[in-house]
C-alpha cells in the first residue's frame, strides 16, 4: 500500500454568486506516493501545487471545498475528524514552505517553535522538549554552539530560517514531508545547499518526499517520479528521468524548452516562452485546458476532454496528441 | 534597544517641553486678570498693582515661564487664586479619586475587550461575532455621560445597590470607595472597550492569516492553540497602541464623568478651576494630565519592545516581514 494515495482529489470554490456553479481549482488529480519514495509536482505559478499540497495537510484555506479522496495509510484525511488531523499534522505528515521569511513567528524564539511539536506530539517534558530541538536544529545544520536556539527568527539569514522550518517539520520524525516550493526564496547558493539538506533527510530518516516546485532542475535532482500539473489536472505523469528525457504532453515539453540553460542559445536570444496564460478557474475550456496555448491542438483537443490515466509507475500523458519520442 | 528608549525619552520631553508652552501661551493671551479676579472690579489701581507685583505678573512673560517650570520641576507648586493653597495641596487628595478610577476603568475595558475581540475573530461571520460587533457598535454610539445617567437610575435609585454619587473617601474602607468609584468605571469603560473590541477583532483577524499560524496549524496544533499561542502575542501590538491612545480619552472622559457622579477628582476640580477663573490651578493640572498622557505613551513604547523582539534588538528595517 501506497504511503499517501491520492485519488480523484477536487477542489472547489463555491460559487460567486448565489446558484452560480463552483469553480474547481483541482480537478481529479490522483497521485501516489511511496513510502521513502520522492515525487515532485511541477507546473506554472496558479496551476493548483500548493492546493494539492494544503488539500494534503487539511490546511486549505477557509471556503474551499475538496472532494475525492487523500489516503495517509490508507486512512482518508479529507473525512478524518478535525482532532485526528492534529494528531496526524506534524506526527506523521509535515510541511515546508515556500517563505522563510513569513513561515516563522517573529516573537518568539526558533527554539521554542522546533519544540512545539514534539511537547505536543512526543509528549515531552519541557526540558526533553528543549534539548530534542537542539539536536533537530544540529541536524538541519543550525549548529546551537553557532546559532542560538534562542534567536529570534529575525537574527537568522533566509538560509538559516529556511533550515529552522525544516526542523520544525521534521521534529517529530514525520512519514510524509511536503516541500512547497523550499528553495524558491533563497539565493541560488543557498538553494543547493537546502536541497542537499533535504535530500539528506530523505535518505537517513527514510521519509517520503512530496517535492512541489516550478524548478524542473529542482524536481529533477531530488524526485524520482514527477506529475506535472496544468490548471488544476495532472498532464503528464512518469519517472522523471523519462519524461525529462522525452516528455510527451506539449506542456511539459513547453516548460523544458522555456529553462534558461546556459549551454543551449546564445546570449541575447530570448528565452522560448509558453504563449498565453494559465486559464483560471470558472474559465476552462470544455476539453484540454492547454489547448489555446498549444500549436498541436485541434477541433477533438478543444471539445474532447483527456484523462491522464492512473498515476504511478508508467510513464503517462494527457493528450489526444502527444509528443513522439525523439527516434 | 538603547537608543530606542533615549530616542522615545527625548520624543517625551519634547513633547512636554510644548504642551508646557502651549498651555502657557494660551492663557497669556487669554483676556482675565488674575489680580482683578481676586480683589474685585470695585478695587483701587493702586491695590491691583500691588497684587500683581506680589504675584510677579508685571515680570515679563518669559521670565514668569521659565520660573512656573522651574519651580514644577522642584515639585514646588504656586498657590490657587481661589483657595490660597498651593496647587499641590488641592490636586493630591483628588488624584486619589481619579488616578484609580482611570485604573479601575482601563483595567474594566480591556478585560471586556480582549476576550470578546479574539472571541467574534475566531467566530467571524458567525453569530457571537454578529452579536459582538453589534454590541460595541452600541457601545461606541452611547455617550458615556448618559450612560452614566442610566446606570445610576438602575442601579441607585431603582436597585439601591450602589450610591448615586459622592466619594466617601478612601478612610471609609476599600469596599465603600471601589462601590463609589464602580458606576462611573463602567461609564468610562464601556465605550472603551467597544473601540478596543473592534481593533482586538481586526489585529486577530490580520494575524490570523499570517502565514507563521499556518505553520503552528501544520505542526498539529489546533485553531485555538495556534491562536493562543502563536496569534495573540503577535496581535497585541495594535491592541496597546489604541490602548495607549485611548488613555487620554479616559483622562478627558474622566471630568465629565466626575461631574456626572459628583466625584472629587482631578476632573472636577479642573473643571471648577475653568469656571473660576483659577488659571494658576488650571495651568498646573493641565500640565499634569498632559504629562501623565505622555508618560503613557512612553510606557506603550517600552511594551513595544517587550512584545516585539525585533525592536528589541534594534533590528533594521527589511529583516521583519515582507512579501
Amino acid at each position: 500500500m501506497a504511503l499517501l494515495d491520492i485519488r480523484d482529489l477536487t477542489v472547489t470554490r463555491p460559487g460567486a454568486a448565489p446558484g452560480a456553479p463552483p469553480a474547481p481549482l483541482l480537478d481529479g488529480v490522483s497521485l501516489t506516493l511511496d513510502r521513502g519514495g520522492a515525487l515532485g509536482l511541477v507546473g506554472e505559478s496558479g496551476c493548483g501545487k500548493s492546493l494539492t499540497a494544503l488539500a494534503v495537510m487539511a490546511l486549505l484555506p477557509a471556503g474551499l471545498r475538496a472532494g475525492g479522496s487523500v489516503l495517509l495509510d490508507g486512512e482518508d484525511l479529507l473525512t478524518a475528524s478535525e482532532r485526528r488531523l492534529c494528531a496526524l499534522r506534524g506526527r506523521r505528515m509535515a510541511m515546508v514552505f515556500q517563505e522563510p521569511m513569513t513561515a516563522l513567528n517573529p516573537v518568539r524564539t526558533i527554539g521554542d517553535q522546533v519544540a512545539e511539536g514534539p511537547r505536543h506530539h512526543l509528549g515531552l517534558s519541557r526540558r526533553a522538549a528543549r534539548e530534542h530541538a537542539r539536536a533537530v536544529l544540529d541536524r538541519v545544520g543550525l549548529d546551537p554552539a553557532r546559532v542560538s536556539p534562542d534567536s529570534y527568527p529575525h537574527a537568522l539569514s533566509g538560509g538559516q530560517r529556511q533550515r529552522a522550518v525544516i526542523a520544525i517539520a521534521v521534529a517529530c520524525g514525520p512519514a510524509l514531508l511536503i516541500a512547497d516550493e523550499p528553495t524558491t526564496a533563497l539565493d541560488v547558493a543557498t538553494q543547493a545547499r537546502i536541497l542537499d539538506l533535504i535530500l539528506d533527510l530523505v535518505t537517513d530518516e527514510g521519509l517520503a518526499l512530496l517535492m512541489i516546485s516550478h524548478d524542473l532542475g529542482v524536481v529533477a535532482e531530488t524526485a524520482r517520479d514527477m506529475a506535472v500539473m496544468y490548471a488544476g489536472r495532472i498532464v503528464e505523469t512518469g519517472p522523471t528521468a523519462r519524461v525529462l528525457a522525452a516528455p510527451r504532453h506539449p506542456y511539459t515539453a513547453g516548460l523544458m524548452a522555456a529553462r534558461p540553460q546556459h549551454d543551449r542559445g546564445r546570449p541575447g536570444q530570448p528565452l522560448a516562452a509558453i504563449p498565453g496564460v494559465v486559464p483560471p478557474p470558472g474559465a476552462r475550456p470544455p476539453g484540454c485546458a492547454f489547448a489555446d496555448r498549444c500549436a498541436r491542438a485541434d477541433a477533438v483537443c478543444r471539445t474532447r476532454p483527456v484523462l491522464a490515466g492512473e498515476p504511478g509507475g508508467r510513464h503517462r500523458a494527457a493528450c489526444h496528441h502527444p509528443v513522439e519520442p525523439p527516434a | 534597544m538603547a537608543w530606542f528608549l533615549v530616542k522615545r525619552a527625548l520624543a517625551l520631553a519634547l513633547t512636554l517641553l510644548a504642551a508646557s508652552l502651549l498651555v502657557f501661551g494660551v492663557l497669556e493671551v487669554l483676556p482675565g486678570d488674575p489680580a482683578l479676579l481676586i480683589l474685585g472690579v470695585n478695587a483701587r489701581e493702586d491695590t491691583l498693582a500691588a497684587l500683581r507685583e506680589s504675584m510677579g505678573l508685571d515680570q515679563p512673560a518669559l521670565w514668569r515661564y521659565l520660573t512656573w517650570i522651574g519651580d514644577l520641576l522642584r515639585g514646588r507648586f504656586a498657590d490657587s487664586l481661589t483657595y490660597d493653597v498651593p496647587v499641590s495641596e488641592l490636586l493630591l487628595p483628588r488624584l486619589a479619586v481619579s488616578g484609580p478610577l482611570a485604573l479601575l476603568s482601563l483595567t474594566l475595558a480591556v478585560a471586556l475587550a480582549l476576550p470578546l475581540g479574539v472571541l467574534a475573530a475566531a467566530r467571524r461571520g458567525r453569530i457571537t461575532d454578529t452579536a459582538i460587533m453589534g454590541a460595541s457598535q452600541i457601545g461606541i454610539a452611547v455617550p458615556n455621560f448618559w450612560l452614566g445617567i442610566l446606570l445610576v437610575l438602575l442601579f441607585a435609585v431603582s436597585l439601591r445597590w450602589l450610591p448615586a454619587g459622592g466619594f466617601p473617601g478612601w478612610d471609609a474602607g476599600l469596599g465603600a470607595g471601589l462601590a463609589a468609584l464602580l458606576m462611573p468605571a463602567v461609564a468610562l469603560a464601556l465605550p472603551q472597550a467597544a473601540i478596543l473590541t473592534r481593533v482586538t477583532r481586526s489585529a486577530v483577524l490580520e494575524v490570523l492569516g499570517e502565514d507563521y499560524m499556518r505553520t503552528a496549524r501544520a505542526k498539529g496544533l489546533s485553531r485555538g492553540e495556534a491562536l493562543w499561542r502563536h496569534g495573540l502575542r503577535n496581535a497585541m501590538i495594535p491592541v496597546v497602541t489604541i490602548m495607549g491612545l485611548q488613555f487620554s480619552f479616559l483622562l478627558a472622559g474622566t471630568i465629565i464623568i466626575e461631574n456626572v457622579f459628583n466625584l472629587p477628582g482631578v476632573g472636577r476640580l479642573v473643571f471648577q478651576a475653568i469656571s473660576q477663573r483659577d488659571l494658576v490651578v488650571v495651568r498646573d493640572v493641565v500640565v499634569l494630565l498632559a504629562a501623565t498622557v505622555g508618560v503613557v505613551n512612553f510606557l506603550v513604547d517600552l511594551s513595544y519592545a517587550l512584545l516585539d523582539p525585533r525592536l528589541r534588538h534594534g533590528a533594521g528595517a527589511g529583516s521583519g516581514r515582507h512579501g
